[in-house]
């Protein structure tokens, strides 16, 4: 009797050193969704003093994932239970939190390319955010050289702006916008219908919006009147809100709630940007 | 058992919970939800924005407003408190247009929305929930449980002893789980509930042990029929409801609970009481017998709604129906063997008929009825529902549909006696009714003729003499049923009492009618001694084994029942004058004046 119970523990000995090598891929992986999350929860609730805890948190998740694929064995592991996709999101997504566009767009183009053949594989949500990720670039790059600055540097006389030639170049900014909208749109619907993921992309295309405005507002600080150049160009380059475009976005953020509610969110967003549709005209 | 067993024992146990583990590992990773940033942006109403708005809202209804975008206008530079005057009404304008914006408040940091409700509304789920893919952890983890306890025993028998009998039979059990990857199916924790029933049962029915080697195979066939009944019924339910309905599939799970619970003790007294024409069967046949006769239990969900089943169906009464199926198949194997197994159809059947006319009687006599149907089949398979005919053409089952439609019929407008009848009413009267089809061919081909069968206006006859002429404070259910099943009984006895007496409908329904007529003729002289379940059940029934003995033409007919009346009649005035009233005086006298009618 106790020669077997002293084989039966030798066993299960044997057996965890086993499991442990056995579990690695799963470990890493969950390491970098833990320090994602945590990163993401302190960057969305914006208090700026722990901006920093929350860069360092998207770091935290890059460096498992870099773990992850420099462990040969572990990475083979992840590939076949699927879960290498779910790794390369979160580095994708975590450079560009971290404004490392290049890097981002790779992890992404990496995960899509390794997925092309079997993108159920991937998941729901991290192919919607996959294709949605360049749009997200698009619009954290503009909100970079918005920040650079607080206007666009302009010339001329102080009443006939010449904004044209500005730098950053203001048609550059809401041309980009311009596709990141559209791009965010067309995500939203191509995401299943309920899923959660469609509010979020809801909500980044506001941010779209947002940034739209303000860039229009920076080129408004700038003096008025601008001269007819700059208007032409304001009017081209504006970040076009169209009703199905506000439609979408407002029944997204409104899932789950009533149509009349859907409805009234769709006019507060027509009503609050409807300023990017005629300030450079002002 | 030696070591090195043991330790292969563990290796293999271990290697199957871990993998399972790690699977469901995998799972969770996998379906985990991620918190998502974000985009960077400046999120809020500046001056600017609440101007633009507000030029193009213009407010009517505030002069502080209007005097700010006066100076707005004129450019003359606001206050930091005016300007931010400028931006609330902004926002209050806005939220204005959303339906319940009373609902609003302004969190400790300024914002709209809390963060903690923001934090919940970007916490994103890999997958929609009917959506994913990936199992649960109980079902893999209970899944790979069961697996490794079914290995374990299978691999080493001797732990249970698998010599005993009783060791067998839980083998048996085991064997039967074995057939199914538990982790792959959908029936929960099904598998160790029958575990628990079967241990029951065998404590419970000790019989079942009798022969340990043949309850081993029935055992496994009741235990393998059942999961994968289930399995299948849950599989099909999803498919048709283009996902998982727990509800529905807990309520199928728990019925096939039932009726493995019913299976086994049902199997256990057939193994008792008829254990040559039982145990004999071949292997597979006797798989066959079990796995179908659960499976056509099983069936029963697809016609009784969900939630009806168990208050339809106590185990008591499940156990008398599955006793009745297995007694059915032993006696006629045919009833489930074959291509077309006709058992699971006649109990569907069964069970739409009964639902379809939904009173609250008749359903609750779908078991006994059943039964009945069930136990005439087994009894006589070639009479009662020969081979080719559809299950609406079983005459049990016809005969017991004719017998209820009039019993729950609502009684005519102006009936004297309007009692209703209850379940144990029809089920007295259909067993009855049932049992003379069964043992009279000639009967069930006249009672139940296409066209013109005889059962449904002798009875319809029968019951309306007792609505007219009864009353209801008097006349008991019980001696209405008991006068009912005299009355269908003679039918089965000879076809006089069927024949048509000009203006008096049937001839029994006639007798009974001026039996009830005399017997009411005066409530509180005559009816006190007449209206008695023994004088008026007696009394029918006397008559009805006097009057078989003859062979009464037409002609006749109306001559015994006036005989009667008026003999009847003679007997309640004398109980009004109180003359000799005794009833063996009465019977004699019926006696003697039949006999001269038929005579004369």
């Amino acid at each position: 009797m106790k020669l077997k119970v002293t084989l039966s523990c030798c066993v299960l000995f044997l057996l965890s050193g086993c499991i442990s090598n056995y579990y690695n891929s799963i470990n890493y992986v969950r390491e970098a969704q833990t320090a994602f999350n945590e990163a993401a929860a302190i960057d969305n609730s914006d208090v700026t003093v722990t901006l920093q805890s929350a860069e360092a948190g998207y770091a935290a998740a890059i460096a498992a994932v870099n773990g992850l694929e420099a462990d040969e064995e572990a990475l083979e592991t992840a590939i076949s239970d699927n879960l290498y996709g779910i790794a390369l999101t979160i580095k994708a997504l975590s450079h560009w939190k971290l404004r490392n566009w290049d890097a981002s767009l790779a992890a992404q183009q990496s995960a899509l390319t390794r997925y092309s053949s079997n993108r159920d594989s991937l998941g729901t949500r991290d192919l919607v955010l996959l294709n949605a990720l360049p749009s997200l670039i698009k619009h954290g790059q503009e909100v970079s050289r918005l920040n650079q600055g607080v206007s666009f540097t302009c010339t001329g006389s102080v009443t006939s702006l010449d904004c044209t030639q500005s730098s950053p170049s203001f048609a550059n900014v809401t041309r980009q916008l311009q596709e990141a909208l559209g791009e965010l749109v067309g995500a939203i619907e191509s995401a299943p219908p309920s899923h959660p993921v469609r509010f979020y992309l809801a909500a980044s295309a506001v941010g779209v919006l947002e940034t739209g405005l303000q860039a229009c507002q920076q080129v408004r600080l700038n003096g008025r009147p601008l001269n007819e150049s700059t208007i032409a160009v304001c009017r081209d380059n504006e970040v076009p809100l169209s009703e199905t475009s506000a439609r979408t976005i407002a029944s997204n953020l409104c899932a789950g709630r009533t149509t009349d509610q859907g409805e009234a969110l769709f006019q507060v967003i027509i009503n609050h940007y409807s300023a990017l549709l005629n300030i450079c005209q002002a | 058992m030696s070591s090195a067993e043991i330790v292969l024992f563990a290796i293999r146990g271990a290697l199957k919970l871990g993998e399972q583990a790690r699977a469901a590992y995998v799972d969770s990773t996998r379906r985990r939800a991620l918190v998502l940033p974000l985009p960077d942006f400046t999120l809020g109403t500046n001056l600017q924005q609440a101007v633009t708005y507000l030029i193009n809202h213009p407010l009517q209804d505030s002069s502080r407003m209007q005097s700010l975008m006066v100076k707005l206008n004129d450019n003359v530079p606001l206050t930091e408190e005016e300007k931010q005057i400028v931006v609330d009404h902004h926002n209050d304008q806005l939220l204005a247009i959303l339906p319940g914006s009373s609902g609003f408040a302004t969190a400790n940091d300024g914002s709209v929305v809390a963060q903690s409700s923001l934090d919940a509304l970007v916490t994103i789920r890999q997958w929609r929930r009917e959506d994913d893919p990936t199992k649960s952890t109980l079902q893999r983890i209970a899944g790979s449980l069961i697996e490794i306890g079914v290995d374990y025993y299978l691999e080493m028998p001797g732990a249970l002893d698998s010599d005993s009998k009783s060791g067998r039979a839980v083998k048996g059990f085991l064997e039967g789980l074995d057939t199914i990857s538990f982790a792959e199916e959908s029936i929960g924790d099904l598998p160790r509930k029958l575990f628990i029933i079967t241990l029951e049962t065998l404590s419970e029915n000790p019989e079942l042990l009798s022969d340990s080697e043949k309850s081993q195979v029935l055992i496994k066939a009741a235990t393998a029929g059942i999961a994968t009944d289930v399995n299948a019924k849950i599989l099909e339910l999803r498919a048709s409801e283009g996902g998982a309905n727990l509800g529905k599939e807990q309520a199928i799970r728990f019925w096939g609970e039932t009726v493995f619970r019913s299976l086994l003790k049902s199997t256990a007294k057939m193994v008792l009481d008829n254990p040559a024409k039982f145990l004999d069967v071949d292997d597979a046949g006797k798989s066959a017998l079990i796995s179908k006769v659960g499976g056509s239990f099983l069936d029963m969900v697809d016609e009784i709604p969900f939630g009806e089943l168990e208050t339809i169906f106590s185990e008591k009464t499940l156990e008398a129906v599955t006793d009745a199926a297995l007694a059915a198949v032993a006696e006629y194997p045919e009833l489930v063997t074959g291509d077309d197994s006709r058992l699971g159809p006649l109990i569907t059947q069964l069970a739409k008929d009964m639902q379809a006319m939904d009173t609250l009687y008749t359903k609750q006599s779908i078991p006994e009825i059943t039964r009945i149907v069930l136990a005439a089949t087994g009894e006589n398979l070639e009479l009662i529902w020969p081979p080719g005919d559809e299950p609406g053409k079983n005459f049990a089952l016809l005969a017991a549909k004719s017998t209820i439609e009039v019993l729950s019929a609502p009684s005519p407008h102006g009936s004297s006696w309007q009692l209703t009848f209850s379940s144990t009413d029809f089920e007295q009267v259909v067993e009855l009714v049932v049992d003379d089809i069964a043992e009279s061919p000639v009967w069930l081909t006249t009672a139940l003729d296409e066209h013109d069968g005889k059962l449904k206006p002798v009875l319809t006859a029968v019951l309306a003499s007792i609505r007219e002429r009864g009353d209801k404070k008097l006349l008991t259910r019980e001696t209405a049923v008991s006068l009912i099943s005299v009355a269908m009984h003679s039918a089965a006895i000879s076809s006089d009492f069927i024949k048509t007496v000009p203006n008096r409908g049937p001839f029994i329904a006639a007798l009974v009618d001026v039996i009830l007529n005399s017997a009411f003729s005066d409530v509180t002289a005559v009816s006190w001694r007449m209206v008695k379940y023994e004088f008026l059940v007696g009394l029918t029934d006397h008559l009805v084994q006097e009057l078989q003995d003859y062979s009464i033409d037409d002609a006749k007919l109306e001559g015994v029942l006036t005989a009667v009346e008026s003999e009847l009649d003679s007997y309640a005035q004398r109980l009004k004058d109180g003359g000799d009233v005794s009833l063996d005086g009465l019977l004699t006298k019926l006696e003697t004046e039949i006999e001269g009618v038929m005579q004369s």
